[in-house]
């Protein structure tokens, strides 16, 4: 890396690189509404093995699960020699060998420890008398500590809210380090400190004064930084938050005030400037080390080039991951239906029930479906198409209830009056000053020695404060608001319109469920995650409320037969709420409801019944014999349980989407592992409808999928850690595992983990698409963020039209997918 | 030995049974308790028996009860939170060893047998902080803590020498007994109360060396609770019951108060710039342990005993509790604070100071009717009160409404009636031999209320006044922690490093450096 003659007078090629890496980083979420994101979506313009070797080297991430797992899943017969033989000869890596099998088994088990690029620090590191402390951790503390003041939203530290001069990351880093005397204390560095006063003052010219003093040649500089950044990856990730929002404006800044157009860049630069000064300091004041350091590290990035066309290890892991998506492909090409299903006797439609795509949805759809032959239901979107977010009627709090790629256009508040808000206002007031007074530094003796014991019932038994967002949306009454006026009838009847039209409807049941979903857990920082994705990691109750709201409104339906909308006068659509930790469905509507074929309550708790011993039998066969009630009983008690790290399995092993009538997949057991989506193409005939489906929740799909397979094979970089050691940072960014390090992204080792073995298999999500093949190309062609999922190996798209083979697109050209 | 000694000895080795057992089970603590109540029962219509191994006095008694509390919320929550791990025996063997221990000091009259199960907590301690042993954060704290606790093993070892030497018996009750007939001070009782006030101010994560208290937040959150709420005490409980010994010698006591009433207001000060609520629970653990020592050296044991017995009970709460920070957050977003007006500071401050005064003069009338011993308040703790009182009643407006002065004075004026009834109620379990509480604007009493006046001070600078330069600069410190750790750090890694040692070409590497030195 050190080259002799490296040439930096083109600072526009350094400048492009810098940018380049900088745009690499995806972002993540705050824990109050922590919806799953893709960590590698930045880098889809690449294939996705390259991805996964590029990263391996220069960040030691994994892109794939360990080889224990695969060789785990050889020998338990989940990956057969078939399998590896297709994968083999799918990625061109048969290398001209007759039976791949056992070549491919061989070169996993010999896959060692894979080196990996150090930066500088760590390359010092590894030389340092074990009795320091270590460069790159201590950096990486300091980073992150210095991060979380300066991002923390409630109570800004540092003097960064200076209405004089506002400071950027960058500046204001140098302005704290540069009076930090701990630092040369805790690193023995004693003259570590003056150093900082020999950093420019911009970022800007910070990149340039380090790429230029470590001698970084032109072609190293972006893997440099990208290094760099995924050293402080998960700050990273908030900082790419912070910039998502510029251009999905939710309505809520709350988390991404003062968010500045280069900060990444910023935080580049902070990174950037530590290793400037390792390299300094140890020049100035350890020769011998800087000797032996540099020599090792010039070393690496010498090697580097030869070592990235060194691909067989790599290929060995492409060539198993692949297999264990063909062999999970073929079985689910048996259980689809070859002929077309028509009920046998038609009996009448009582019922239908809008669900999200969710997986967990798939099971109880099931269920409920077995209750009675008069029961439909339907994928959507779990925020019904309606882009709002939710605003408490007068507070300052905003919450977005759409999904992350969407800006909400409506918001919502409840309908209350006077009296009612002036009680709401004074009772949050009241709860919130108490708990400020409680944490301000000279009251909080006073208040132990006062009202320290009033603690002492909670602690036993275990109460803890609840969302008291979520408490105060269980409304009947909305105010629909687009900029500052009430939607009128007329707005009104065309978002019904638009979103009947996406649900593809054929006729309406006197009773329309409209079924959101949410999780219940106490003391769970990640709660949100298990909450609805596409309600922006909140529960779907104030979208299907505010949903059913809109379509029963007497002159909306009066409108929607002049657009061609014709819902029978009885037809009535209900708001519900899908507890995906107890299955329970709970109508959010109190209405009467007769001549029902069956009595509701019954429908509910049969498909619940069902539902909860379905789930128990798949993640923990050893209650799966338990009695109904017990079964009841215990995951009841685990949404309740303030101790409880996992209380339900939530999207875990996820691994298809199926967009196709329900009447297809009606009768097939599809484990809780898919995504359905409700699609007619008959209704579709402008191709709307399919765009939109593979623009928007195909996406969405994805990045739940890939949140998933990240979290299993990169728990490091993409999981969170132990749950038991999870600490909030600044009050809902993010937390940390223990008492600092990195900001931690990505689920919890609980999440995906049952304490013996992963739960969550990491495979490219399947989407299977009931859609002519022109339709699917055509729509494909449109979009390059679709061409580049696909073509890129991000996902498997496949055409399934019934008593056809499977059909897969790649490159623009199809073909059958799995040859008999 | 007799029959209170008998379910003693019982409690504690149903719980070492558990920890032999490595279960993860609930029963020996609920007979243990049961254990434990029968013989507090049986304390009451037993004379006790001063030259007894073990002893109940009402103070053991009531931190007996709270810390089988604190044990039973302890233990639920780690059934379900650590059922997963691959080592819990292990966990459950120390917890519950750790356990036993901790009962044992409390129940121990000979100053031997509470010191050594004194080092036994710490021990078993140690092996739960470093549970996940591959986090090296973990066992740099451990190992912090590994060595205070040895040297605050060592002062105490060699205060109770010097007691036993004086005394001619190990037995405490005995000590306590023989020093109220004959107060009179020797060089070697000075020498056992200074080490025990030092032994105190270690236990008890004091300045500067708070750093493991802050950074064992790498435990499992269970641990944190039980080490925050139970076993950084034990500083508190060796100085309340050996008080007034070592409060007769004046250096202890200032000892005690300098850096015990510095820690409560730096710590306090420091633990609004941290940014993560297990950390922010720990700085504040550290100030709430100074404030209570204050308190002792003050001899305002009542109030040291509620704050004791409250802090412990508050402090596991919100260690296991701390998973609803998010919640938290999102309730003070509902309603954010709007910033008080000076004419709203200075009715509060009014009213406060009017409450406080009520509530002390009426605690002052009905404890010299019930004690018959005059229970005359020092100012500093009273201008405490006033300043939380005051802070309560000005803060009270959100953004979207105002609060009410009403209401919230019925608020501050429950908080004075529990304040002062706590302290009523705790007066019986203060031992009847010791000394009343510092007077009225006496010199310790000056010097903690200028303490007070600082915290109250810098607080409202950094509060009310953010962007001032003085501010910034300020906030800068406090928030490097005043760069005390560093050094504690740095000395651990010296002597216990936490990770493996360099490879070979760093040893060569060495040697060549000590070669060209030479």
């Amino acid at each position: 890396m050190l080259t002799d003659n490296a040439e930096h007078k083109d600072g526009e090629v350094e400048l492009a690189a810098i940018s380049n890496a900088c745009r690499r980083i995806a972002p993540t979420w705050p824990l109050d509404q922590s919806i799953a994101v893709n960590p590698w979506w930045e880098f889809r313009d690449q294939g996705y093995g390259e991805t996964a070797q590029h990263l391996q080297h220069i960040a030691a991430v994994d892109g794939f699960a360990a080889p224990e797992f695969y060789l785990d899943a050889y020998s338990r017969g989940e990956i057969s020699d078939w399998a590896i033989a297709r994968a083999a000869e799918r990625l061109q890596a048969a290398s001209g060998n007759t039976d791949p099998a056992p070549f491919f088994l061989q070169s996993l088990k010999n896959q060692g420890k894979r080196d990996h690029l150090a930066l500088f620090s760590g390359q010092v590191d590894k030389f340092r008398d074990n009795h320091y402390m270590r460069w790159q951790e201590e950096i990486v503390h300091q980073i992150s500590q210095f991060c979380a003041a300066h991002f923390q939203s409630l109570r800004p530290m540092l003097g960064k809210s200076s209405a004089r001069e506002k400071k950027s990351l960058y500046a204001h880093w140098l302005e704290v380090s540069r009076v930090d005397y701990g630092l040369s204390i805790v690193l023995s560095a004693p003259k570590l400190r003056p150093l900082f006063r020999e950093l420019p003052d911009s970022a800007d010219a910070l990149i340039q004064f380090v790429v230029a003093e470590l001698n970084l040649s032109p072609d190293d500089v972006e893997d440099f930084a990208l290094a760099c950044l995924y050293d402080v990856h998960g700050w990273a990730s908030w900082v790419a938050y912070r910039q998502w929002q510029t251009h999905t404006a939710t309505g809520d800044d709350y988390y991404s005030a003062d968010v500045e157009s280069a900060e990444m860049r910023e935080l580049l630069a902070i990174r950037m400037a530590w290793e400037w000064l390792v390299f300094t300091y140890v020049k100035r004041y350890d020769n011998g080390l800087c000797a032996l350091a540099s020599e090792a590290w010039r070393k690496q990035w010498r090697q580097r080039k030869g070592k990235e066309n060194d691909t067989e290890t790599v290929r060995a892991e492409e060539v198993w991951g692949l297999a264990l998506e063909l062999e999970y492909q073929k079985r689910l090409e048996q259980k689809l239906p070859k002929v077309a299903t028509e009920k046998q006797e038609p009996t009448k439609t009582w019922m239908q029930a809008v669900f999200c795509i969710d997986v967990r949805s798939e099971v109880i759809r099931r269920a409920l479906e077995q209750q009675h032959d008069g029961i439909e239901t339907k994928g959507f979107a779990g925020f019904f198409g309606v882009p709002l977010a939710y605003q408490p009627k007068g507070s300052a709090l905003v919450r977005s209830q759409t999904p992350g790629l969407l800006s909400p256009a409506l918001r919502v508040e409840e309908w209350l009056t006077q009296q009612e808000l002036h009680a709401r206002l004074t009772r949050l007031n009241n709860k919130a000053r108490l708990q400020t007074w409680s944490s301000a530094a000279p009251a909080a003796f006073s208040m132990v020695e006062s009202m320290g014991l009033i603690y002492g019932p909670k602690l036993l038994k275990g109460e803890v404060l609840s969302n008291s967002v979520n408490d105060l949306s269980h409304v009947q009454n909305w105010q629909i608001i687009a900029e500052s006026d009430e939607l009128d009838v007329q707005a009104l009847t065309d978002v019904a319109e638009a979103v009947l039209q996406a649900m593809s409807f054929k006729n309406f049941a006197p009773l329309v469920l409209l079924v959101g979903h949410g999780s219940e857990s106490r003391n769970n920082l990640q709660a949100s995650a298990l909450d609805c994705g596409a309600c922006c990691g909140q529960t779907g109750e104030v979208n299907s409320r505010v949903l059913a709201q809109i379509l029963n409104h007497p002159k909306v339906r009066a409108e929607l037969p002049k657009r061609g909308i014709d819902i029978p006068e009885e037809t009535r659509f209900v708001p519900a709420l899908h507890n995906t930790t107890t299955d329970d469905i709970r109508l959010l509507d109190t209405l009467k409801l007769q001549d029902l074929p069956m009595p509701l309550e019954d429908v509910l708790a049969g498909a619940r019944s069902i539902a909860q011993r379905e789930r128990l039998t798949r993640f923990e066969p050893a209650k799966a014999a338990l009695p109904q009630k017990e079964q009841d009983g215990l995951l009841r008690k685990r949404g309740r349980d303030w101790s409880q790290q996992r209380p339900e399995w939530g999207l875990v092993n996820n691994a298809a989407f199926i967009i196709a009538p329900r009447s297809w997949t009606r009768h097939v057991n599809l484990e809780g592992r898919s995504f359905l989506h409700d699609y007619c193409e008959a209704k579709d005939p402008d191709k709307k409808v399919l765009t939109l489906l593979m623009t928007a929740p195909m996406i969405v799909t994805h990045w739940i999928n890939m949140q998933y397979n990240m979290s299993v094979c990169e728990p490091l970089k993409f999981g969170s850690g132990n749950k038991v050691l999870h600490n909030a940072v600044g009050g809902s960014i993010g937390v940390f595992e223990g008492n600092g390090g990195d900001l931690r992204i990505g689920l919890a080792r609980q999440s995906v983990f049952d304490g013996e073995k992963w739960l969550h298999t990491p495979q490219r999500l399947t989407v299977v698409i009931a859609a002519e093949q022109d339709s699917i190309a055509d729509v494909v062609a449109e979009h390059k963020v679709l061409q580049q999922l696909i073509d890129n190996d991000w996902l498997h798209i496949l055409q399934w039209q019934i008593g056809q083979p499977l059909m897969r697109f790649y490159k623009g050209e199809w073909q059958q997918n799995i040859e008999n | 030995m007799i029959a209170n000694e008998i379910f003693l000895w019982l409690s504690v080795a149903l719980l070492a049974l558990a920890a032999w057992q490595q279960t993860a089970r609930r029963l020996p603590l609920v007979l243990a308790g049961v254990s434990a109540t029968v013989a507090s029962a049986l304390t009451l219509f037993l004379d006790t028996d001063a030259t007894a191994l073990l002893q109940l006095t009402p103070l053991r008694v009531v931190i007996l009860a709270m810390i089988f509390v604190v044990a039973w919320a302890v233990i639920n929550y780690s059934k379900q939170a650590i059922a997963e791990e691959q080592n819990a025996h292990r966990y459950w063997r120390w917890l519950y060893a750790t356990l036993a221990a901790v009962i044992l000091v409390i129940v121990s009259n000979h100053l031997l047998l509470l010191w050594a199960s004194w080092v036994a907590i710490s021990l078993s301690l140690h092996r739960l902080l470093v549970f996940y042993p591959e986090r090296p954060r973990a066992k740099l704290a451990a190992h912090k803590k590994f060595i205070i606790a040895r040297t605050a093993e060592f002062c105490l070892l060699t205060a109770i020498v010097l007691l036993a030497i004086h005394f001619d018996t190990f037995l405490l009750a005995d000590i306590l007994a023989a020093w109220s007939e004959d107060p009179v001070l020797t060089t070697e009782l000075e020498v056992a109360a200074v080490l025990i006030a030092i032994t105190a101010l270690l236990k008890c994560a004091q300045l500067p060396v708070h750093g493991w208290l802050i950074q064992v937040v790498e435990a499992p959150t269970p641990i944190s609770a039980l080490l925050h709420a139970g076993v950084v005490n034990l500083g508190g409980f060796i100085l309340l019951v050996t008080a007034p010994i070592v409060f007769a010698v004046p250096m202890a006591q200032w000892i005690v108060l300098v850096v015990a009433g510095f820690t409560a207001v730096l710590s306090a000060l420091i633990m609004i710039t941290r940014v993560s609520i297990k950390v922010k629970l720990a700085w504040s653990t550290s100030a709430q342990m100074g404030m209570m020592l204050v308190e002792i050296a003050l001899g305002l044991y009542e109030l040291a005993i509620v704050h004791l017995l409250a802090h412990s009970i508050y402090k596991a709460y919100a260690f296991l509790s701390a998973g609803s920070a998010v919640n938290q957050t999102l309730q003070r977003r509902l309603a954010q604070a709007k910033n008080a007006q000076w004419h709203d500071w200075l009715l509060s401050l009014v009213l406060g100071a009017g409450f406080v005064t009520l509530g002390a003069t009426g605690y002052a009338l009905f404890s010299e009717m019930m004690f018959a011993k005059s229970a005359e308040s020092p100012l500093s703790v009273l201008l405490l009160f006033t300043a939380a009182l005051t802070m309560l009643l000005a803060q009270r407006h959100s953004l979207e409404v105002n609060g009410s002065i009403l209401r919230f004075s019925a608020l501050a004026l429950l908080l004075v009636f529990a304040y002062f009834g706590l302290k009523i109620a705790a007066t019986p379990f203060v031992p009847a031999l010791y000394p009343s509480s510092a007077a009225f604007l006496s010199l310790p009493d000056l010097w903690v209320s200028l303490l007070i006046l600082l915290l109250v001070v810098v607080s409202m600078l950094l509060h009310i006044f953010p962007e001032r330069n003085i501010s910034q600069k300020l906030s800068m410190i406090l928030f490097a922690g005043l760069y005390l750790d560093e050094w504690a750090t740095r000395f651990t890694l010296a002597i216990w490093p936490i990770y493996p040692r360099a490879n070979d070409k760093s040893k060569r590497h060495q040697k060549e450096k000590a070669n060209a030195h030479r």
